[in-house]
């Protein structure tokens, strides 16, 4: 009995340690929330604010700053006076024929130009890792994706040609997920 | 789906419910799995050398893991109770896509109750000659069905993570074999197999030192001494290899999909791994303690024994690397004192290639303690011992300047892209080390002599406390690895493809997380004390005269 008593407190004083350690020895950091369909006022929306929002998803719901630090996924501070030249390159596979088509068609359709080097690994830069942001990964909605395009040319030093959308204009819903229906 | 799509019950935490039972689940289930894998060696090694303590030991071994075989099964019907619960429309959509393999897994048990029942009831009867074959041959056919229980449930774990076989929107295209082999199942399988032997061999060693200290007679305490030091050998052996099946689970990870390779190695989840590097730091300690501690049974390992402060200083320097966070959490005050987020001098040691290479030294220095201790009582005798010796000494020293050569160039002399391309060639300078020492020791230890004999029993009562540490450590870090495992799917159940509605769907921080793991590693070990009480009195009979009426 007197071994099971020492056993039992010496399993639970390292228990304790562990739990101590996790709770009081690191510092405690409160996960982002989940993101949710934010309502925006756009009655009295400034291009500034405007900005400021698709700052703020960048960094948040986006989650983009995590990849675009030009580690994993290029920075985009230059990426509006590099569009003329991405257009024009052979790989490029899209349409646009301006700086904001070219940057919605990377926000989503990634895979329609890859910048070298930032490819999927084994694809030789023909397939993007970066989601589709209006896919049920990301979540955009359309003026979600405008308020991005608006910072990202702000960002990049170019003239901002977004039209913030009109008050009342209903924002077109992202991707549904349909998880559950299945083929019988 | 909405909040309320979720079914409550009034007092039950939906969430904390599932996670509590489906870690009890995984605990025992781990267990079950992993002990007759070895069981199934120790009695192969037992027929070869026709020694029958191997056979008594294996037996033990498998008696203990029977009664965790019904908790196994009661916690994962309590899971599947549960998940219908709580999670109904998440579960219907995974049964849809699983269906099969999920009827598959049901009469699976059929086969591997069968096959543990006869291994375990067949035991004594199927002794000697063939019939020790075929009881063998039901021992592989046990592990068998296992493994493939496991890789089942694996799949639909991992599917969760790395969803295949669907569209973007999350509708199934038909193709179960492509949903069951997704991208992350084969990194898992090959992480949890190796795991779980560690484990086993981690809460077995808690038992016989258990049963050392409750011991009633030298013979008892040197049974339990040989099984615990068995025990342990069986942790180490696996414990050796799991950090590269880490590796490349997470190499894997990165490689489906970057966004969640980042989530579970920065921002909130970073610091997970300085309190991982203190859980393993934890079991790398307690397992060459042991092993040191183990020295003392034989007079002939008393020559090592100088060496032995070496190895232990650079392991808790190995430690203190690896414990050492990259970028600091700190206040603007505190920012300004330090001069930006990283320490001056100890700043370095908190990127990956430093880590590293700590992790390999661990490794190396822990395999050079049971090398110590494999020798301990023998003489080598064949006439190029002197040369084996020095390449072996040549090999280590070639191997771990290397490890620190390229920890330090890619480390700190390429571009940050480039900074883990040395964990590969490190990890496999490693694997040489080992493996090519085992293999000159193996030859260079045939027929040595033996300078003292092994007095097993000689053991100190607080080196079985370290057999106890390295069974805590292990359940509390396996419920922290599943915490992260899980939350990098953040608020979905289904990765980027059905989302989690719940109140829940918030990725609870550490402090949270340490408090369910602490609470399910009790729980854990309160019902494995349970486990070993009763495999304790199965054993015992009470003769009580006058009880019974006197037959004539």
């Amino acid at each position: 009995m007197i071994n099971f008593l020492k056993v039992s407190v010496f399993s639970l004083l390292m228990v304790g340690a562990f739990w101590g350690f996790s709770n009081f020895g690191i510092p405690q950091i409160k996960p982002a929330d989940p993101p949710g369909e934010a309502k925006i006022d756009l009655s009295n929306m400034t291009m500034e604010k405007f900005i400021a929002l698709g700052a703020d998803l960048f960094e948040n719901k986006g989650d983009c700053a995590l990849c675009h630090t030009g580690r994993r996924a290029p920075k985009l501070n230059k990426v509006a006076a590099n569009a003329d030249k991405a257009m024009k390159d052979p790989a490029y596979k899209g349409t646009a024929k301006t700086v904001e088509e070219y940057l919605r068609e990377s926000m989503l359709k990634p895979s329609l130009y890859v910048v070298p080097g930032f490819g999927k690994k084994g694809t030789n830069d023909t397939e993007s890792p970066m989601p589709d942001i209006m896919g049920a990964k990301v979540g955009f909605n359309e003026i979600e994706v405008l308020a991005a395009i608006a910072y990202i040319q702000d960002l990049s030093g170019s003239e901002i040609t977004v039209q913030i959308p009109k008050p009342g204009a209903a924002p077109k819903a992202p991707e549904a997920s349909k998880a559950g229906d299945c083929k019988k | 789906m909405t909040e309320a799509d979720y079914p409550t019950i009034k007092g039950v935490n939906s969430r904390i419910a599932v996670w509590l039972v489906a870690q009890l689940h995984l605990w025992f289930g781990a267990f079950v799995v992993a002990v007759p894998m070895f069981v199934f060696i120790i009695e192969a090694i037992g027929m070869a050398t026709r020694d029958e303590r191997y056979d008594n030991m294996a037996y033990e071994f498998i008696k203990v893991s029977i009664t965790a075989y019904s908790l196994t099964a009661l916690l994962g019907g309590l899971l599947s109770f549960s998940l219908v619960l709580f999670y109904p429309d998440l579960f219907k959509y995974l049964s849809m896509i699983f269906k099969d393999s999920m009827f598959a897994y049901a009469l699976l048990f059929f086969a591997e109750s069968a096959a543990l029942y006869i291994y375990y009831y067949g035991w004594h009867w199927l002794q000697g000659g063939n019939k020790k074959w075929v009881h063998l041959t039901f021992g592989l056919l046990l592990n068998a069905v296992g493994c493939l229980l496991m890789f089942l449930a694996n799949s639909w774990t991992t599917f969760m993570m790395s969803p295949a076989a669907v569209d973007a929107a999350g509708v199934f295209n038909g193709n179960t074999w492509a949903a069951i082999h997704n991208f992350l199942w084969n990194p898992l399988n090959i992480h949890r197999v190796v795991a779980n032997v560690a484990y086993g061999g981690s809460v077995v060693g808690a038992y016989a030192a258990f049963k050392f200290l409750s011991a009633k007679n030298k013979e008892e305490r040197a049974h339990y001494d040989w099984m615990g030091f068995n025990a342990n050998f069986i942790a180490i052996s696996a414990l050796l290899p799991l950090p590269f099946a880490g590796y490349y689970l997470t190499a894997e990870l990165y490689a489906y999909s970057q966004q969640m390779g980042i989530t579970l190695m920065g921002g909130v989840f970073a610091w997970l791994f300085i309190i991982q590097a203190v859980l393993i730091g934890a079991l790398f300690l307690s397992a060459n303690y042991y092993l040191w501690c183990g020295m003392g049974r034989s007079e002939g390992a008393y020559r090592y024994n100088p060496r032995i402060k070496y190895i232990a200083i650079v392991i808790v320097v190995a430690f203190l690397v690896w414990f050492t966070p990259h970028t600091l959490v700190l206040t603007n005050a505190e920012l300004k004192s330090l001069g930006g987020p990283y320490h001056q001098y100890l700043g370095v040691l908190g990127i990956m290639p430093a880590k590293n290479t700590a992790v390999n030294f661990l490794l190396a220095f822990t395999f050079l303690s049971f090398m110590y201790y494999r020798r301990a009582n023998k003489i080598a005798t064949v006439s190029w011992a002197t040369t084996g010796n020095a390449i072996q000494i040549a090999l280590f020293a070639a191997g771990l300047l290397n490890i620190v050569i390229l920890g330090v160039y890619h480390g700190y002399f390429t571009n940050t892209v480039y900074k883990v391309a040395a964990s590969i060639p490190q990890v496999l300078t490693t694997l040489v080390i080992i493996v090519a020492s085992t293999v000159i020791d193996a030859f260079m230890y045939k027929g040595a002599k033996e300078v003292a004999p092994m007095r097993w029993g000689r053991m100190p009562d607080r080196s079985q406390y370290a057999l106890f540490l390295l069974a805590v450590s292990f359940t509390w870090l396996m419920g922290l690895m599943g915490y992260v495992r899980s939350g990098i799917r953040q608020h979905w159940h289904v990765s980027g493809i059905f989302r989690d509605s719940s109140p829940d769907a918030f990725t609870p921080g550490l402090g949270y997380a340490a408090n369910i793991v602490s609470i399910g590693t009790i729980l854990f070990m309160a019902m494995v004390i349970f486990v070993f009480w009763l495999s304790t009195i199965s054993g015992r009979h009470a003769v009580v005269k006058g009880y019974w009426k006197e037959q004539a």
